[in-house]
């Protein structure tokens, strides 16, 4: 009897899995030059003809290959300014710029992962994980060859010709994630990457994740409700006041790299944690005042 | 290669060879009872209406047995045959016609605003005239021969597949056409990529609805006015009294509508097997 399945394969995917070129991933690290740049950004909606105000003054940089978090109580706006980056929506006020220039068209230039791995239902996994390059005309065989050599390092070998009914919430989530890597950009956003996951397979995804990106010198700004994964992910994390959403708190995160799981019961990363924690939480009691 | 999305969850549990056994045993037999109990409700109707209608004398040309209508079958089989294959060709060229008339104003619905606008009034309008109305006129229009009887099963059958489709074509999750966006897709990329796979399933609901409403258009276009087909051959046998010809050319209706509507459905299956994997898991999840 043939066992192609054995569910442990399914529920807990190994974290021991190195990608290609993670023999110096310590090396990468953030340059000094901005990536991408936010100023002023103000974003306010009409509901019933009364203007609500969702993001007020959002001062925001990143570097290249830097790793941010934005971290922020529910409502705070931060998916619409995921969007605003993403080019879905614009601000009301503020300047974007990318390399140093004004970004008016960021559609299609930027990576965004939601927090849904929408997949296409009627497409095999490879099909969902070409499909930004196939949007961009390249030749079917070379960018399946493409896909086919990463599989391997996202977890999905011997899956390639599924469709995405029949995998795993946290397999689904690779697909999405492999897609958004193929498509190449230099930003990528993550809209709460892991938010529909169990605890567990969330823990082994961010540490795949963690050795993903340190291989990989990306620029990334992930939005999350985990503190623990914001400071466990980031080079700095951006905390957020409630609504309207502005910038409450910017924390460098020093901890060295490659970090590990197993950091989070270390003294720095608790302090770090208690700091972005405080900020939320005073957050909360100025609400409850005003 | 697909795999069986069951082996996935049922590998957990290690089954003995003898338990095997037993479990395809049942669910061989459920399948059996599956198709033995609807066979046995069509055999208890008939028998029903066997007996009832010699019990109480009722006479031939009022409702004639079963035994009777299939004798009527058999005898005039060659009669029938030649009308069948008449209304047959009607109802497929209708279908094929209604069809592609049905997919090409969806898309058009659905890909402006204008045209949705402005062609729904005289889709709607479309139906609430009787066909029965339009029938005669296009007689008068067209003329005898075959492609009044087409007009009038189009008019009939493209309503479900245009309003089916519209939906589908619209269906699409938002946060997927957004996800295409932010991939560099152009509207009429996320029309194709997204937009018209979303809307398949869609689309087959409406072939399905469609597909048995072309036979009952295919008669009403004979019963205005022809000199072949089914709906000619009731009409035609009606005031002779020839009851047994009437429920014979019934029959062959209903099992020409059924065979279509199954040969539907396995095109569905095989046209879409991700649509199945889904079903099933969403299925598997419920329980």
């Amino acid at each position: 009897m043939v066992v192609r399945y054995k569910p442990t394969t399914i529920c807990f995917w190994p974290i021991i899995v190195k990608m290609t070129s993670s023999t110096n991933h310590s090396a990468v690290k953030a340059s000094s030059r901005t990536k991408m740049e936010l100023k002023g950004i103000d974003k306010y909606f009409s509901v019933d003809r009364k203007a609500i105000t969702v993001l007020r003054g959002i001062d925001l940089s990143v570097r290249e290959g830097e790793f941010i978090s934005l971290i922020g109580p529910s409502g705070c706006g931060k998916s619409t300014l995921l969007n605003i980056i993403a080019g879905l929506d614009e601000p009301t006020k503020g300047d974007i710029s990318n390399d140093g220039q004004r970004s008016d068209r960021r559609l299609g230039a930027i990576g965004y992962m939601h927090q849904k791995d929408l997949l296409l239902p009627w497409r095999t996994v490879l099909d969902n994980a070409v499909l930004g390059l196939e949007l961009r005309g390249k030749p079917r065989s070379q960018i399946r060859r493409q896909a086919l050599e990463l599989m391997e390092s996202f977890g999905l070998k011997g899956f390639e010709k599924n469709y995405p009914s029949l995998l795993s919430g946290g397999m689904r989530q690779r697909v999405a994630f492999l897609r958004t890597v193929l498509a190449d950009h230099d930003v990528i956003l993550l809209d709460e990457p892991f938010g529909a996951l169990d605890a567990l397979t969330r823990a082994n995804m961010q540490e795949w994740l963690i050795e993903l990106w340190e291989s990989w010198g990306k620029t990334v700004i992930m939005v999350t409700h985990d503190v623990e994964e914001a400071v466990l992910l980031s080079d700095r994390v951006y905390v957020f006041t409630s609504r309207p959403g502005s910038v409450k708190l910017v924390l460098p995160v020093d901890l060295p790299r490659p970090r590990r799981y197993e950091m989070v019961t270390e003294d720095a990363f608790v302090k770090m944690k208690a700091a972005v924690i405080a900020a939320l939480r005073g957050n909360d009691v100025m609400g409850g005042i005003a | 290669m697909r795999e069986d999305p069951i082996a996935i969850y049922s590998e957990a549990e290690e089954t003995s060879q003898s338990s095997t056994f037993w479990i395809l045993l049942r669910a061989y037999i459920s399948a059996m009872l599956q198709w033995a109990l609807p066979v046995a409700l069509i055999l208890a109707v008939l028998g029903i209406w066997e007996v009832s209608v010699r019990l109480f004398n009722v006479a031939r040309w009022l409702l004639p047995p079963p035994s009777s209508i299939g004798a009527e079958l058999l005898e005039s089989k060659s009669l029938l045959l030649r009308h069948t294959l008449v209304t047959l060709e009607e109802v497929l060229l209708g279908f094929a016609l209604a069809l592609v008339v049905g997919i090409a104003l969806a898309a058009a619905i659905a890909y402006s605003k204008l045209v949705e606008r402005a062609a729904y009034p005289f889709i709607i309008a479309s139906q609430t005239v009787p066909v029965i109305v339009i029938a005669p006129l296009l007689l008068i229009w067209i003329g005898y021969g075959i492609w009044p009887k087409i007009i009038v099963v189009v008019l009939i059958s493209f309503f479900p597949i245009v309003i089916n489709t519209v939906d589908g074509l619209k269906s699409a999750d938002p946060d997927m056409l957004n996800m295409m966006r932010t991939l560099g897709a152009n509207k009429w990329q996320i029309f194709t990529k997204v937009q018209v796979p979303s809307s398949i399933p869609f689309l087959f609901s409406g072939i399905r609805v469609a597909i048995t409403l072309s036979v009952i258009g295919a008669v009403i276009g004979e019963w205005v006015g022809a000199s072949a087909g089914l709906g000619y051959l009731m009409t035609r046998s009606a005031p002779q009294f020839l009851t047994d010809r009437v429920f014979a050319s019934i029959f062959i209706l209903s099992v020409i509508g059924i065979t279509l509507f199954v040969l539907v459905v396995l095109i569905e299956h095989y046209a879409m097997p991700w649509y199945q994997w889904e079903k099933r898991d969403k299925a598997l999840k419920r329980n």
